[in-house]
């Protein structure tokens, strides 16, 4: 055997050493502080850990119908307006919609007995009277993302002289479908009241742990193998990056709305049953004339498509519309496809409907 | 009981199965690789090799776990161990919690309470800011 022979699989072992040390070091042992969230913005309203976010409009005069962002209580809201160039935000600030965001906060211990009827009543309640104030609008667009969106249609059901439009986001409507979560959080298997009276919120590893576990394989491996072969291509490393910062913060659910959210919608389904009810009102769906958007990741698998898919027909509008994009339930609102081929068309939906 | 037991045992076959399938299927090109049978070309050809052996082994892995982490053993087995471990933290809390207050000390559910306190009072100030706000609006003042 020449030496050269014996050199080059040394240097190439010593390459793949090399890129594999970054990579390790970069995803795992020391990843640099990235910016997430920064399109630039106002808070205009608090209460206790709530924050309402407006965004500075970027046209000279944006659509005189506000847009409310209501997100997760899972997770930070910045998924939303992740960097520059993968942000939501960004798309309908750029086609002139007045953007507010709802920031829920980091619950803390004390914060365990909220519960939805505070979600919805209070704090939806008391940012829409905000924004209305500063924005001079009798009525105003939600849109609804997640558990997010399950509240927005709970609200606009209960509110609707309040909601010109509706549009929601992976929204979980009917919990009866197959799903991991929804075998996961069935009453054989999950005890909600013991787990609650014990931890007082829902604790954010617990929550973690559950979504590594739903695809253990690719958020535990092939993710970090994805990364190790791309760890020379600077964009791919940046948005890397910028998603792990947002995985990562992840902040607890409040005990009781955990609770109902367990027992009222896997359980027992109460929303499509036409059985919940919010501080003893009871929330009925056709009480939602509004036009109305309902977007779905067909490749979602936390909330699957069939449980946000029945929702229009559940409801009065008669101007509604439902998309199912091709992509998975974070990539909707990240993926650079969603950003380009989605959210556009969402805008101009919203701008025909906010005159 | 029994019958519970076999629906087990007939879910850890499967599993097995899978599993087994699976790994003959990754470790057949495993044994195709040049540098197993001793035949070590250029490194690219390696490379290959390792990629396809990972994709391979990368989705029937994948397909093995989500079946398992979906199937009804698994659910009733994390179920079980979270009630357990909820059981375990609520006894030990509640040991401490009455520990501290028998020696007069601040517990932390005192604390959680003074900080809900102080949450209230600030919604308070806002529902009075709300009103005010109202009153200053021409037209728009209501009455409660």
């Amino acid at each position: 055997m020449s030496l050269n022979n014996i050199n080059t699989p040394i240097r190439e072992a010593e390459k793949t050493m090399n890129k594999f040390t970054k990579a390790i070091e970069l995803a795992i042992i020391d990843p640099p502080d990235v910016q997430i969230g920064t399109t630039p913005h106002e808070v205009v309203f608090t209460e206790n850990k709530l924050r309402l976010l407006h965004y500075s409009p970027v046209v000279k005069d944006p659509e005189a119908v506000p847009l409310i962002l209501i997100f997760a209580l899972i997770n930070r809201p910045s998924i939303l307006d992740l960097k520059p160039g993968r942000s939501v935000v960004e798309v309908l600030l750029n086609k002139g919609i007045d953007v507010y965001l709802i920031d829920w906060g980091a619950p803390g211990d004390e914060d365990n007995h909220l519960d939805l009827n505070h979600y919805v009543n209070r704090y939806i309640k008391q940012v829409i009277k905000k924004v209305k104030r500063i924005s001079g609008s009798e009525k105003v667009s939600i849109l609804g993302y997640c558990m997010g969106g399950t509240m927005s249609a709970i609200y606009t059901a209960l509110h609707p002289e309040d909601v010109k439009n509706l549009i929601l986001l992976t929204a979980g409507i009917d919990y009866k479908v197959e799903g991991t979560l929804s075998l996961w959080g069935d009453k054989e298997n999950f005890d909600v009241d013991k787990f609650i009276d014990a931890f007082g919120n829902a604790p954010p590893e617990f929550l973690q742990s559950g979504f590594l576990f739903l695809k253990p394989v690719q958020n535990m491996i092939s993710k970090y193998v994805n990364f190790y072969e791309n760890i020379d291509n600077e964009a791919f490393v940046d948005n890397f990056l910028a998603m792990e910062k947002w995985l990562n913060d992840n902040i607890a659910v409040p005990g009781e709305v955990f609770r109902e959210f367990i027992k009222y919608f896997y359980q027992e389904n109460r929303l499509v049953e036409n059985k919940l009810r919010i501080n003893g009102e009871l929330v009925e769906l056709k009480n939602i004339k509004c036009p109305a958007m309902n977007l779905i990741a067909e490749h979602d698998h936390l909330v699957p498509p069939d449980s946000s898919i029945g929702f229009n027909d559940l409801i009065s509008s008669k101007d509604k519309e439902t998309i199912v994009f091709p992509s998975g339930h974070i990539g909707l609102s990240v993926s650079s496809k969603s950003l380009k081929g989605l959210w556009p068309e969402v805008a101009d939906w919203l701008i025909k409907r906010s005159k | 009981m029994s019958n519970e037991s076999s629906d087990h045992s007939e879910q850890y076959k499967k599993f097995y199965e899978t599993w087994e399938k699976t790994m003959t299927e990754a470790m057949d090109i495993w044994r195709s690789n040049p540098l197993f049978n001793g035949e070590a070309h250029g490194g690219s050809d390696n490379a290959a090799h390792y990629k396809k052996f990972y994709e391979t082994w990368e989705k029937s892995s994948s397909e093995i776990m989500e079946k398992w982490v979906n199937s009804p053993l698994f659910a009733a087995n994390i179920g079980k161990a979270v009630e357990k471990s909820s059981e375990l933290k609520k006894y030990f809390d509640d040991a401490v919690e009455k520990t501290l207050k028998n020696m007069r000390f601040p517990t932390k559910s005192d604390v959680d309470r003074l900080h809900a306190s102080i949450n209230n009072l600030e919604e308070k100030i806002n529902d009075l800011t709300d009103k005010i706000e109202d009153l200053n609006q021409p037209g728009k003042a209501t009455k409660k």
